[in-house]
Parts: structure tokens; C-alpha cells; sequence
């Protein structure tokens, strides 16, 4: 028995190690987002989070994710992130698994470059056009006012 | 060049590249002996694994994926169309828009939500992938209060969120890609790998806009998108009957309109009217039309 009792000692630390609950994290998938002061669209904007930004999770809530962040804690929306272990290389995937987001992460899929040879094809659609119209949006301003003048008082995201 | 003759330019278009780009038997042969070398490559080396495994339809397109396609389609039909040159209106949808895709199941997309006017006399709107929503102003001007915008909106805002668009890509164009993807470790493609994915991505730009300009969605994936549309108009505070209110006022139209864009895409207004009313009704959705929305869209109104 004594002869085994270092190795049963290893195996229990071993055990512990494995065991002991990990730091969840998420990853942003977007270009860009922002983290909110409070779980909601409407709230101020505590910091804006980029593709491939990761956070760690103090708390989930009704679609809404709990981040960490040098400015204090916020809310990123669960449909601007993923939980998933990101192996975000362009080498390629570490471990021999390639999935959609490390795939989206990696940069590669349909792409800039894919893009780019496609309109060579297609002169006639107009992409700068599309370049205009995603310069348009509305900033967190322009919507609280719309929304004041509209007498609108919103219900949150959907599932 | 009149909407009739631009459809069917459009439509031929399409159907030649359509038909260019399915996959004949050798094709397909083809394919099968790559998928087999891969298996040998996998064999090899552990490292390497086919993404043919891993992603296999539509819904395993990444965001950033489904934005490319979106910005293609976009490409297309303002290609095709024109972007109404009304900078106050454009502000105006643009804003509605957001507040609507905030109250959605997918408040945030890749490239963030982006809503424009066509200058068309046409009544019809569409939505590209990864959230380009297009309104024609003969739509816009069918529409009699905010309300009625709201739902339009909301409706094509659904079709993005239930990736009805992305539904229409042929299966073996994924199949190519995700067979490129999962093999190549680079993030720049070699030539011929980028060829492969630039005429997968070519035939699903092909099949999206086809559906959209030319077939239509399915019945059911309308009616869907009418169901989630009055759901997300009244998260957004919206008063849900401005869907039942615009349906009512497109069955009107449709009786003396002739059976071609819109109308020949879209199942009939008033089985959708009957299926709206039953949806809002199950659901117990209501709301009040505040008559503050109806004088500001009073200022925007193209009546």
C-alpha cells in the first residue's frame, strides 16, 4: 500500500486540478459591440469589445452575459459572443478540430479575399453602394430620442 | 428599363448562372474522390480533419460568413435597383429599423443591422443575410402609419433572424466550402482553393437572390416570419394590429395589382391576414396605435 501512496496522492491532486471549476469565458464573433452598464440595449455604453475579445463570465442573465473589463463590470448580448474555447490561429486549428467559430475567428470562410475575387465576376453589382449603406446606422442618441418622441417603451430582445 | 423587363433580366441572369454553376454527375465524382483523399490525408496525419464533418448546412455558417453573403445579395439588388436618394427618410427607416432588430432574437449581427429605401415603384422588400433590410417606395407608400412600417420591417428583420435567406443555398456548395475550409490550415488561399470558394460562394449568392427576386420563400417560411414579426413589432412597444392593418391594405392592392414581384412571391394576403390574426390572438399580443407615431410618420409619409 505504502509503495502506492505517492501515486494515489498524485491521482487525488490530479483530480482536484481537474475538477476545480474553471474561469468560464466568451469570446466576441461581431466586428464590433458595445458592454452595457446594465443588461439592456438601452443602457449607457460602459466600453466597446471587438472580434475576437475575450471576457471572462461573472454572470449570466436573461440572454445577457456578465464581463469583467478594465472600466468595470457590464453586459455584452449573448448574440454578439461565444462560449465556446476559441483557438483563434491562422496557422490553423490547434488540435486537429476546425469549427465554425474558429474558422470565423481565424479570419477564413467567406472573406475579404472571396469577396474580392467574386466582384471581379461581378462588375455589376454595386458594392459600394452596400459600402454606403452600412456607414448608416443609428447611434444609442438618435434611438433614446426616437424612441421619447414615439412614446416607445420596448420589451427587450426576443428568444 | 421598366420593372418588368429588369425582372426578366434579371431572372435570366440568374437561371444562366444557376444553371452554370449546379453540379453535373463528373462534378460530383469529383468531389467524392477529394472527400476519399482527404479520408487518406486524416489517416495520415491526425492533425488535418475534413470540416466536411464538422459543418454541414447552412446553420453552421459563421457570422462573418453569413455577412459576406449578406453584403453579395445586398450587392445584387442594389445592382439592380437603386437606392433611394432621400437622405431624411433613409435616417428615418434606418432608426425604426434598429429599434426593431434590437427587440429580435438577434439583436447583434456580425456587421450590425442596415435598412434602406429603394427607389422603385414596386411593392416589394427584401432582406439579405446578416441584416441588410431593403424597402421599395411603392411598399413604403402602401403603408399608412408607423405601425404598418414597423411590421413590414419587423417581417423582413424575421426573415434574417430565421435565416430564411441562407435556407435557399444548395447543399453542395456548403459542402465545397466546408470541404476547403476544413483541409486548408492557411488563412490566405491558394489559387486554386480560392476558385473552389468563390464559385461556391458565386452559386449561393446565385440561390439566395434567386428566391428573393424570382421564386419567393416558401409559404410556411412567410407565414413564420409574420408570426415573429408581430412578436418583434411588440417587444419593440409597437402595436401588433399594424401588421393585421398593412395585410388588410395589401389584399386591397392585390386585387387590382397584376401577379408580378411581390405579389407573385408572396402567398396571398389574406391567408396571411387569417394566420397574423390567429397568431396575435394565440399569443395574446396587444397594443395601442399612440397617435405621437402616427404624426411623425405623417412627416415622412410618400402618400
Amino acid at each position: 500500500m505504502r509503495r502506492w501512496l505517492p501515486f494515489l496522492l498524485a491521482a487525488a491532486l490530479l483530480a482536484g486540478a481537474v475538477s476545480a471549476p474553471a474561469a468560464e469565458t466568451v469570446t466576441v464573433i461581431i466586428k464590433k459591440t458595445s458592454i452595457r452598464r446594465d443588461r439592456q440595449f438601452y443602457a449607457p455604453t460602459l466600453a466597446e469589445a471587438g472580434l475576437g475579445d475575450s471576457f471572462t463570465v461573472l454572470a449570466r442573465e436573461k440572454g445577457w452575459v456578465k464581463v469583467g473589463t478594465s472600466a468595470g463590470e457590464g453586459w455584452l448580448h449573448e448574440s454578439a459572443v461565444t462560449a465556446k474555447k476559441v483557438t483563434a490561429s491562422a496557422k490553423g486549428p490547434a488540435g486537429g478540430k476546425v469549427d465554425a467559430q474558429d474558422v470565423a475567428l481565424a479570419g477564413k470562410g467567406f472573406n475579404p479575399q472571396v469577396e474580392s475575387e467574386y466582384r471581379k465576376k461581378n462588375p455589376k453589382d454595386d458594392f459600394a453602394a452596400v459600402d454606403r449603406m452600412e456607414k448608416l446606422g443609428a447611434g444609442d442618441k438618435a434611438i433614446a430620442d426616437f424612441l421619447a418622441e414615439g412614446h416607445l417603451q420596448p420589451r427587450g430582445a426576443g428568444k | 428599363m421598366s420593372a418588368a423587363r429588369r425582372a426578366a433580366a434579371l431572372a435570366g441572369v440568374l437561371g444562366l448562372a444557376g444553371g452554370l454553376l449546379l453540379l453535373p454527375q463528373s462534378a460530383r465524382a469529383k468531389l467524392d474522390l477529394f472527400k476519399a483523399l482527404e479520408t487518406v490525408v486524416e489517416n495520415q496525419d491526425k492533425i488535418v480533419k475534413t470540416g466536411e464533418a464538422l459543418r454541414k448546412g447552412f446553420s453552421d455558417l459563421t457570422p462573418q460568413e453569413e455577412y459576406y453573403l449578406g453584403r453579395a445579395v445586398a450587392a445584387r439588388i442594389l445592382g439592380t435597383y437603386r437606392a433611394l436618394d432621400d437622405g431624411e427618410r433613409t435616417r428615418y427607416v434606418n432608426t425604426l429599423g434598429q429599434v426593431l432588430a434590437r427587440s429580435s432574437s438577434r439583436p447583434e449581427t456580425f456587421g450590425g443591422w442596415h435598412f434602406a429605401l429603394l427607389d422603385s415603384d414596386e411593392v416589394n422588400a427584401f432582406a439579405a443575410p446578416g441584416g441588410f433590410i431593403f424597402v421599395t417606395r411603392g411598399l413604403y407608400a402602401t403603408c399608412a402609419n408607423e405601425e404598418q412600417l414597423a411590421a413590414v420591417l419587423a417581417h423582413e428583420v424575421s426573415h434574417v433572424t430565421l435565416r430564411h435567406g441562407l435556407g435557399a443555398i444548395k447543399n453542395e456548395r456548403l459542402t465545397e466550402a466546408f470541404t476547403i475550409l476544413g483541409t486548408t490550415a492557411l488563412k490566405e488561399y491558394s489559387k486554386g482553393d480560392l476558385q473552389k470558394l468563390t464559385t461556391a460562394f458565386e452559386g449561393s449568392i446565385n440561390d439566395i437572390a434567386n428566391q428573393m427576386l424570382v421564386s419567393g420563400y416558401s409559404q410556411g417560411q412567410e407565414y413564420a416570419a409574420d408570426a415573429e414579426a408581430a412578436h418583434v413589432a411588440w417587444r419593440a412597444g409597437y402595436d401588433p394590429a399594424g401588421l393585421t392593418q398593412f395585410l388588410q391594405a395589401l389584399r386591397e392592392k392585390g386585387k387590382s395589382a397584376a401577379p408580378k414581384g411581390f405579389f407573385s412571391t408572396h402567398p396571398p394576403a389574406a391567408e396571411r391576414l387569417t394566420r397574423a390574426e390567429g397568431a396575435i390572438e394565440d399569443d395574446r399580443l396587444s397594443g395601442t396605435t399612440d397617435p405621437a407615431r402616427t404624426k411623425r410618420f405623417a412627416q415622412y409619409s410618400l402618400r
